[in-house]
């Protein structure tokens, strides 16, 4: 499973878009997939991200690290995509239509497993369930989560601890049982 | 569910059958279907549009702002205007015409202003009214006012009536038509009695007051009499000067004991400077050019029926019956016309304004002069006290002929040297001319020259003052006089008579 390692993003002494753009794309498309969800259109998410990030990357040339502004800025055009999506559906309007191609939430909603995983994950908090997907998905360390959400560490050990606590309350009051049949779960590293 | 801090993901533990490997399998298995693929980022990077480098034009937004600015600024200026006109005390700039009367009102303040003046009034917590040229009658009908001109600061009781002349060169001058009224000037203040003026006439005597009580004035007088200027001298010490110059014989100038100021005054202030020179007769000439070089010139006539002609009004009608006029405030009873030569005159009434314009309709559109005179004789001016009245009764006698009546009116009328005032005091100057008064005629010419003012008035004042010193026998002063004509009218209309009349 591909991590992130924000250690090797690029410095703010070396911002350039192009440049900005090739070493985080994949990066940022992935979080906006792992955060959205099977519902959320992971590219359109991340060239909203990197829209946004060419607007407004003369305010952040050295206010701090690149990845951990893209991750902020990924965390919350997903939200904003998230609570549109409820509304919608609230509404009754539905999804927004999707592209004719094929796109990793089609591919997803396919998966069953991954979709009951994202059912638990998107009844818990939204800190307790980042944390959560960055800490199981991304691979991230805990020092590395507090670096991108601008928190102590203690505390994302504290919403990670709540977080795995209310997963597998969740997923027994759901009755689930992961029961890994297809192929596509990947060995652990 | 263990700590974080001692616990291991559970993506990271091995395929099983507790709930933590089943936990990690399911993840590691939607980690996987949501990662994207090396297609989806193709088409990401060609789906990316070209980033935009042109910034928004910031300087726009600073004019914006600027312009916001700017218009709040002009709005709250223009609301701090707005209310500091409604907070400030009310100023009221009236423009009064020529016999026109102007009923002011406010807070229980009313009064009646006849011109020709342009005043300011305040009518805020003391009434005041400030003039700055011309003449002007006050009436304070409920509480007392303050009329305030150069050099001056009248006090008028309520239900008095005074006039106030800032058109003689000579120094504002104020009349007292009824009430005492109480006149500060250089400092000291003066009680001026009912039909009396100030600057006092020769005959009479106002006394300085240092007492404001006395004065019946609100304002102590000034502590420093010694500063006072001209206004001063002629309020006190000047005048004795003036009364021995004017019983000198014009043809043996006073001497120099007599030009000296008083040894010892007889009213305060002590200090009496020299009367302002154009008082004074002008210095004995040298020894003057044969006689018979001047020869009494003929008078220039008088065109008094035009000169005398206040601007023509249009007709008004006239009402049947007079209306009443407004006098709220019963006031102290107006004395009749005082038995000095110079007559009081009062505002005039409205009904009294229609009279005298009718009657002015009736001299220059219709040329009827015995009409107007009949109706200046039987309606207008009761009492004979209104001015203008006066002067359409000097033209209607005019144009009839009757120049001896004309200047018994004439006679009566106090009459400046500007403005309008100059055509009547040269007429009269001509009159007492043509009626061999030649010494009064001097007089009134002379006052003319000395207002300092450059038009026909002038050159007929000149004129006629050669003529009239000419029969007095003082050639010198007539050849000076000529000399002076032709020096301020070289090509005048009287300018080869002169040249004839002086010689070679």
């Amino acid at each position: 499973m591909p991590r992130t390692s924000i250690r090797s993003a690029p410095k703010e002494e070396a911002v350039d878009f192009d440049a900005l753009y090739r070493a985080h794309a994949p990066v940022v498309l992935r979080w906006a997939a792992r955060l959205g969800g099977p519902l959320v259109d992971a590219e359109d998410v991340t060239q909203e991200v990197f829209l946004v990030a060419h607007r407004r990357l003369s305010r952040f040339v050295g206010a701090g690290k690149v990845s951990t502004w893209l991750f902020r800025t990924t965390d919350l055009v997903v939200r904003n995509t998230r609570r549109k999506l409820r509304w919608r559906r609230w509404l009754g309007i539905g999804p927004e239509p999707v592209s004719p191609r094929p796109t990793p939430i089609e591919a997803l909603e396919r998966n069953e497993l991954a979709a009951q995983v994202y059912g638990v994950l998107d009844q818990l908090p939204a800190q307790q369930r980042r944390v959560l997907i960055l800490f199981e998905m991304e691979g991230l360390s805990t020092e590395e989560i507090a670096v991108l959400l601008g928190a102590r560490v203690g505390t994302v050990r504290v919403w990670l601890h709540r977080a795995r606590a209310a997963f597998v309350r969740e997923q027994q009051r759901r009755g689930l049982t992961f029961s890994c049949t297809s192929g596509a779960e990947g060995q652990p590293k | 569910v263990k700590h974080p801090s001692d616990m291991k993901r559970w993506t990271d533990l091995p395929p099983g059958d507790s709930g933590d490997a089943q936990r990690g399998a399911a993840f590691r298995a939607a980690a996987a279907a949501v990662s994207p693929d090396e297609a989806s980022l193709a088409r990401l990077k060609g789906a990316m549009p070209a980033p935009d480098h042109s910034r928004p034009p910031r300087w726009s937004l600073a004019l914006a702002g600027v312009l916001l600015l700017a218009m709040g600024s002009a709005v709250g200026a223009a609301g701090v205007q707005w209310a500091a006109r409604r907070l400030a005390p009310a100023d009221d700039l009236v423009t009064v015409d020529a016999g026109q009367t102007v009923h002011w009102q406010r807070r229980g303040r009313r009064l009646a202003i006849t011109g020709p003046t342009t005043a300011r009034i305040s009518g805020e917590a003391e009434a005041t009214l400030v003039i700055t040229g011309g003449a002007v009658s006050v009436e304070p009908a409920t509480e007392a006012f303050t009329v305030e001109a150069p050099e001056l600061l009248v006090k008028i009781p309520a239900g008095s009536g005074v006039e106030v002349d800032l058109r003689a060169a000579s120094g504002p001058r104020v009349l007292a038509h009824w009430g005492e009224v109480s006149v500060k000037a250089a400092g000291a203040w003066f009680k001026v009695p009912t039909g009396q003026t100030w600057p006092p006439a020769p005959s009479e005597a106002i006394a300085p007051s240092a007492d404001p009580a006395a004065a019946g004035a609100a304002d102590p007088p000034s502590p420093e009499p010694a500063a006072a200027p001209a206004v001063a001298a002629r309020a006190a010490g000047a005048r004795p000067v003036a009364r021995k110059l004017q019983a000198a014989s014009p043809a043996t100038p006073p001497g120099p004991a007599e030009l000296a100021p008083p040894e010892e005054p007889a009213a305060p202030p002590p200090q009496a400077p020299i009367p302002p020179p154009q008082a004074l007769e002008p210095p004995p000439q040298p020894p003057a050019p044969p006689a018979q070089a001047l020869e009494p010139p003929p008078l220039p006539p008088a065109p008094l029926p035009q000169a005398v002609a206040p601007p023509p009004q249009p007709a008004l009608p006239l009402p049947q019956a007079p209306p009443p006029r407004p006098p709220p405030v019963p006031k102290p009873a107006r004395p009749l016309a005082p038995a000095t030569p110079r007559q009081v005159f009062v505002p005039a009434t409205p009904r009294e304004s229609q009279i005298i314009a009718e009657a002015f309709r009736l001299l220059r559109h219709e040329r009827r002069p015995q009409a107007a005179l009949d109706l200046l004789d039987s309606s207008a001016d009761p009492r004979g006290l209104v001015r203008e009245a006066a002067i359409a009764r000097v033209e209607a006698l005019l144009a009839l002929d009757r120049r001896v009546d004309a200047l018994a009116v004439l006679k009566t009328m106090p009459i400046s040297a500007t403005g309008v005032d100059r055509r009547l005091l040269v007429g009269r100057g001509e009159l007492h001319a043509e009626t061999g008064d030649c010494s009064t005629a001097v007089a009134d010419f002379t006052a003319v020259i000395n207002s300092q003012q450059r038009d026909g008035f002038d050159e007929r004042a000149l004129q006629g003052r050669a003529a009239c010193r000419q029969r007095l026998g003082q050639t010198s002063a007539a050849r000076a006089d000529l000399n002076l004509y032709l020096a301020r009218y070289p090509n005048g209309r009287f300018a080869a008579q002169s040249r004839a009349r002086v010689g070679p």
